[in-house]
């Protein structure tokens, strides 16, 4: 027989969400405009949690260990380290010493979760793709990306080698040991290597018409922003709005840079200015075209995406860009190739400010940058990303530094 | 047959109310007034006035859509606020699994329930877990949806429901103060005190990873204290359970 709440035991309930949850306000921006005598009798700390929230927060050790726990290792502090921590006479030692040992605690076959596992979940979720730790029948190919990524992170190599490493992208990891497969670990879809960029796990949960969606994914996963990537263009104002792109107007496909026989019109202007973002992407998404549907890498002239026109026929070049244009990560950055589209990722100072989000948004349990526009002050985003540059893009250290911030321990 | 009159009383009361809505709702967009006698009647324009669209042949994904999502956490503080803020977390899916075991709850999915003689349901702690993996936001990858950030209402209400499976886990007539298996993470500790009968300061904090403040662990001793509940199992079973799930809700 399932228990029943009484009344007095829901109120105690209830006073304790208010307690424990005092700062919830203040991150919705909600405000309580009724002045019930409910509210009015509430110490000022709890009624008032909302607005103290910004200006009276204060170091919690204990806190930050949870949430530090949690992240870190897929679980709760045990009670000898919560005992340890509050017996501690000095604190931010402590509680330092046990970041760098949550950091550095191997998984095994007792103890299944560790920094490696929460470091794949997280790339899972960054990627948005994973073989498992899902709903749905998992995809085994998608795995090899986040397992990738959280390998350089363990393992304190570059994280640029995301965009441009030309070997060894398609590891595993052994819980029971705690290592990831060190062998060949070459990916058995026999395409080029260029990070997880041609990751054909990647390809294939991206693959759309024209090759958009993957355009769309590396501009948002690796630059932390929607399209449109550029807007510094001089201003031209058309009946569908402005057109702001630095790329020249006729740089793209459409009805005045094709003439009559283009069979998509990216120049429209007399409702929305595709050219604001396709000026971009259209420069981009040719080099990610030659993947087909699979995944599968395909060499030779022919791309391997559609358009979506009458008949659904396979892209051509002209398509995306008039026949004389070349191919650029940005107006004025030429990639002749995808290892060239790789290096200009890594080198793009949106790339580091990107990954420094992320990992600050992680830890301070924000939204996603892209999809809930948790954005991070310049301010802020210079500090973690000149030490993430000086240390080779070492992740790992970047990791420490946000989890032992004095704004992370401060509630 | 009166009720069946009022029923159709009630619709046509409706249709009106409806009506008038829908006035009203044209009037506002068209910022005119209703006509009157005296007021010559508009001429409907010859042609069909449309704002002029792009001819989107393909799928955006949503991207163009003009409002986006007004409740997004970058968009209810300046950043430079925001940035400074824990923000509550859904514990994820894989994470709540491995800290329930960890405590000693069996999340695994048992076979036929048992709960009622006439209905079957979920109300084990695991068969809640497993069977709730959608409502707890797990990812779904396949469809490109990754774990989600923020507990839903029913998240909330599915994590209650579990958590007060794992305290009938814990709390039971053969171990009646919550004490922590070995294997676990909280071995040695208990939940509750024999003598006055209260809140064990390190079981809880084992249990919600957090040690409870003193006011929280009055509350909490004074919760399981509550003279309506005449059982004392049911007393701290409830107890623990809503402790900690106004803990669990956030990461």
């Amino acid at each position: 027989m399932k228990p029943t709440l009484s009344s007095t035991t829901l109120s105690l309930a209830l006073a304790t969400v208010t307690i424990t949850g005092c700062s919830g306000g203040a991150e919705t921006g909600q405000r309580d405009t009724s002045s019930g005598a409910f509210r009015e009798g509430l110490p000022p700390t709890v009624r008032d949690g909302d607005k103290l929230a910004l200006t009276d927060t204060t170091v919690d050790y204990m806190l930050a260990l949870r949430s530090a726990a949690i992240k870190l290792t897929g679980s709760y502090p045990t009670l000898a380290e919560i005992q340890e921590l509050q017996t501690s006479p000095d604190q931010p030692s402590t509680y330092a010493a046990r970041i760098d040992q949550y950091l550095n605690r191997s998984c095994s076959a007792a103890q299944p979760n560790c920094f490696a596992t929460q470091q794949i979940s997280f790339w899972r979720n960054t990627f948005h793709m994973g073989g498992a730790d899902t709903a749905g029948t998992p995809v085994a190919m998608q795995e090899f990306a986040p397992t990738y990524a959280a390998m350089l992170v363990v393992n304190e190599q570059p994280i640029t080698n995301l965009v441009n490493a030309s070997s060894g992208t398609c590891p595993t990891f052994s819980v029971s040991t705690g290592a990831f497969s060190t062998g060949a670990n070459t990916c058995a879809s026999g395409n080029p290597t260029v990070g997880v960029i041609s990751d054909q796990g990647v390809q294939a949960q991206f693959t759309s018409s024209m090759a958009f969606r993957r355009t769309r994914w590396l501009q948002e996963t690796f630059m932390c922003a929607r399209f449109p990537a550029e807007q510094n263009g001089a201003k031209v104002s058309y009946p569908g709005g402005v057109y702001q792109s630095p790329w020249p107007w006729n740089s793209f496909s459409g009805s005045e840079s094709i003439g009559a026989n283009a069979r998509v019109d990216f120049q429209v202007k007399d409702g929305l200015i595709c050219g604001n973002c396709h000026g971009t992407m259209n420069h981009i998404a040719p080099l990610l075209g030659k993947f087909d549907s699979n995944g599968i890498y395909k060499a030779g002239n022919a791309f391997q995406v559609t358009t979506p026109i009458t008949g659904t026929p396979t892209t051509v070049l002209t398509d995306w860009l008039p026949s004389t244009e070349g191919f650029g990560w940005r107006f004025g950055q030429t990639v002749a190739d995808l290892p060239a589209l790789g290096a200009a990722i890594a080198a793009d100072p949106g790339f580091s400010r990107c990954m420094a989000t992320r990992v600050w948004n992680w830890a301070m349990s924000r939204g996603d940058v892209v999809n809930d526009g948790s954005a991070i002050t310049d301010d802020l985003a210079t500090s973690l990303t000149t030490q993430f540059v000086a240390d080779n893009y070492n992740m790992k250290k970047l990791v420490r530094r946000v989890f032992t911030d004095p704004t992370f321990v401060r509630y | 047959m009166r009720k069946v009159f009022t029923y159709f009383k009630s619709l046509a009361g409706l249709g009106l109310v409806t009506s008038l809505g829908l006035l009203g709702a044209v009037s506002c967009s068209n910022e005119t007034l209703p006509p009157d006698d005296n007021t010559p009647t508009m001429t409907p324009p010859t042609e069909v006035m449309t704002a002029p669209q792009p001819t989107l042949a393909f799928e955006h994904d949503g991207t163009l859509a003009p409002v986006g999502n007004v409740f997004a956490d970058g968009t209810t503080l300046p950043d430079s606020q925001s940035q400074r803020l824990h923000y509550c977390g859904k514990i994820h899916f894989q994470n709540l699994g491995t800290i329930l075991s960890r405590r000693g709850v069996n999340i695994a999915k048992s076979g036929t329930q048992a709960c009622s003689p006439t209905n079957a349901f979920d109300c084990t702690a695991g068969n809640l877990y497993t069977n709730g993996n959608l409502i707890l936001g797990q990812a779904n990858y396949p469809a490109r949806s990754s774990e989600s950030d923020r507990s839903t209402t029913g998240g909330i209400v599915r994590m209650q429901d579990i958590l007060i499976g794992a305290a009938e886990e814990l709390i039971t007539t053969g171990n009646p103060n919550g004490t922590f298996g070995a294997a676990t993470d909280c071995a040695g500790a208990k939940l509750f005190n024999d003598t006055p009968v209260a809140c064990n300061p390190d079981g809880f904090a084992c249990f919600v990873g957090v040690p409870l403040t003193a006011a929280q662990l009055q509350l909490c001793s004074q919760m399981v204290n509550d003279s309506q509940n005449t059982d004392p199992l049911v007393a701290k079973r409830l107890t623990l359970a809503a402790v900690a799930a106004t803990i669990y809700l956030c990461d």
